[in-house]
């Protein structure tokens, strides 16, 4: 069942009159509102809270997971840079994040950060709200909004362990330690290759400069970059929904049950901080509607989920039951081309002959568009009635379990 | 007898017919000569090529029928077979369904993609399972998607999937009844799936499906359909009419 088949029918009852583009430009429309018309479309979505943290090094290429560590309470073993240029570390996650904590054990010393995210094609830069400071120990925060063009995938050229699926939301951290700051060197003249800054003499003349006089060799004290943190955590609270999705059914953080929250009139009030709550497991999830649709749970999670393949969820034995901290959706939504049941393929294929029949144009037949409304009506009111018992859930109020 | 035969005898019948007689009798007489006629070759349904000949018969116009192609045919009859089937709920079966442990959902379509809806769920130890939304599961046990032990009830999500609640703790092998759509009807000797008592409604919505896509007799179209399939017309009815000021 597809698209080309129902589209023939269609054709067939325009007499092939049918102009064949506009069908299918219909066709995307027509599926949409005969979806939310006979809302019986599920989807049963697992996914993993999984994040992942580890070294960066540039001149392979290579992320080397260092999650275990982060998570844990061994002290200073999260080496977040090393001395050379652009080495760094990589966060990632299933879902959209928006905040990571980290705890600096030794500071580094200079340096200058560069934050990017991997938009599908390419690191793009971020724009980040708050910067850690590395220069300093302790709890150190990076927060930013997250992009709307920010992909979940692979990134190019990126070499990953062997058993590690790299297929997440990144973000690079890079350090470019050759070119720190050196406070009170108004003319920096050049960075050598073995590390020595040579500059000039404050006060000296463009003749001496050229000349080479008065130059002072300054040896970097590349030692004292040795970044490391004890933990770093990574708040993934936000996960992008399917965009055939019409509606959420109901929202698992395996194995409990999370309870729908509106934001002005609820979350506000009841957690004025329930942006950057965070707890062990959420208890409430929201909608952001926007260009993305986003699912975000509040408070933000801090236990990490199960890392495994997916989907987990379909097919035969079915939905492999779920996973400690990971993420079960239901929801209704629009369904896809290649997944037409028969009886609905009929029903797009009368609709979309409705509408070329009632466009202007050589095909105009009102008459016909009005008979085949009508009968897609009542097959609608056919199908509802079928399924009458088992679509009770489809209507049936929300009430959470935390109000009984 | 020979089935080319059989058409013959059928086509002199209906140019007889035409004259003397009402569609509908005629519908109905055909349909009897023909299930009697192949029940003498097979005792499956009717096949396709005698539904072509009593929807020819009911349309009243041969020569429209016969200018469409098989497969135009044969589309509006699979259109026809699977609204009735589901109309009156025709095509019910019973089905193994396995189960299988710590797990709580079954995407229905992936095993048997012809199920439509399901009525009824038995435990292989013979232990009926209560069909319940699955919105009311919370109100029992918060837990409800975790909770393992027998299934006691099953809970639609939409249309695709089917849940079981406890979660079954051990595999177990249960029996499903449902509603089945008929296959597609591929070819003129294919043969319908549901019985010949509903074949005169396969008969007036494929007649139906016609008068809209060949003979472009909308109205009339629709109605057959609707009569068919047992339906009211779209459209405001006589009494909203009547308090309207429309109504004649």
């Amino acid at each position: 069942m597809s698209q080309g088949s129902a589209l023939a029918e269609a054709q067939d009852l325009l007499l092939e009159l049918g102009d064949a583009e506009y069908l299918a430009l219909a066709f995307a429309d027509v599926t949409r509102a005969l979806a939310r018309r006979c809302p019986v479309f599920s989807e049963v979505q697992q996914i993993s809270t999984y994040w992942a943290v580890g070294q960066w090094t540039e001149a392979t290429q290579t992320f080397t997971d260092d999650t275990t560590d982060a998570q844990d309470a061994g002290t200073g073993d999260v080496p977040l840079a090393t001395t050379t240029d652009n080495d760094g570390h990589l966060l990632g996650a299933y879902g959209l994040f928006e905040r990571v904590v980290y705890v600096i054990s030794t500071a580094g010393s200079g340096g200058t950060y560069e934050y990017t995210y991997w938009d599908g094609a390419e690191w793009r830069t971020l724009t980040t709200l708050t910067t850690p400071n590395f220069a300093a120990t302790g709890t150190q925060t990076l927060s930013f909004v997250p992009p709307d063009d920010w992909r979940q995938g692979v990134p190019t050229g990126v070499t990953f362990p062997a058993d590690f699926d790299g297929n997440l939301f990144w973000v690079r951290v890079r350090v470019t330690v050759g070119t720190p700051p050196i406070t009170g060197q108004d003319n920096l003249e050049s960075v050598s290759q073995t590390m020595f800054l040579t500059v000039p003499p404050k006060g000296n003349n463009q003749t001496d400069m050229q000349q080479g006089a008065g130059l002072v060799r300054l040896p970097l004290t590349l030692g004292a970059f040795t970044l490391q943190a004890t933990t770093v955590t990574i708040f993934a609270a936000l996960y992008p929904l399917p965009d055939t999705l019409l509606s959420i059914l109901t929202v698992l953080y395996y194995p409990n049950e999370l309870e729908p929250a509106p934001v002005s009139e609820g979350l506000d009030l009841l957690v004025p901080t329930w942006r950057t709550a965070t707890a062990t497991v959420p208890t409430r999830y929201t909608q952001d509607l926007g260009p993305v649709q986003r699912l975000r749970l509040t408070p933000m999670p801090t236990n990490l989920g199960v890392r495994e393949t997916l989907p987990a969820w379909l097919g035969i034995p079915g939905f492999t039951g779920g996973a400690a901290n990971n993420l079960v959706l239901m929801s209704l939504g629009v369904p896809l081309e290649a997944d037409f049941p028969p009886w609905y393929e009929g029903l797009v294929a009368y609709a979309t002959a409705a509408q070329e029949a009632r466009r202007l144009g050589e095909t105009q037949d009102l008459s016909l568009a009005q008979a085949l409304d009508g009968l897609v009506d009542g097959l609608i009111e056919m199908l509802k009635a079928l399924w009458d018992k088992d679509g009770l859930e489809l209507t049936a109020p929300y009430v959470s379990p935390l109000r009984r | 007898m020979l089935r080319t035969e059989v058409l013959f005898f059928m086509w002199l019948a209906v140019l007889e017919w035409r004259i003397h007689m009402k569609p509908a009798a005629k519908t109905q007489l055909m349909l009897m000569l023909g299930c009697l006629s192949f029940r003498g070759r097979s005792s499956m349904a009717l096949p396709v090529d005698a539904l072509f000949v009593l929807v020819m018969q009911d349309l009243d116009d041969e020569a429209a029928i016969r200018t469409a192609p098989h497969t135009v045919f044969l589309r509006h009859a699979t259109r026809a077979q699977q609204w009735v089937a589901l109309r009156y709920r025709l095509l019910r079966e019973t089905l193994p369904f396995p189960l299988f442990v710590n797990t709580p959902l079954y995407h229905l379509q992936t095993r048997y993609p012809r199920l439509v809806v399901v009525t009824h769920m038995t435990r292989s130890d013979g232990t009926p399972l209560w069909p319940v939304p699955f919105t009311s599961l919370r109100y029992r046990d918060t837990a409800w998607f975790s909770t393992l032990g027998p299934p006691l009830y099953i809970y639609r999500v939409g249309w695709s999937y089917l849940g079981v609640y406890p979660v079954p703790s051990a595999d177990d092998t249960a029996v499903l009844s449902g509603l089945m759509l008929p296959t597609d009807l591929t070819a003129m000797d294919s043969r319908l799936q549901i019985a010949d008592a509903w074949v005169p409604h396969v008969v007036a919505v494929t007649a139906g499906l016609m008068m809209l896509g060949r003979e472009r007799r909308y109205a009339e179209g629709v109605a057959r359909i609707m009569k068919g399939l047992g339906l009211q017309t779209a459209g405001p009815s006589r009494e909203t009419q009547e308090v309207a000021g429309v109504a004649g």
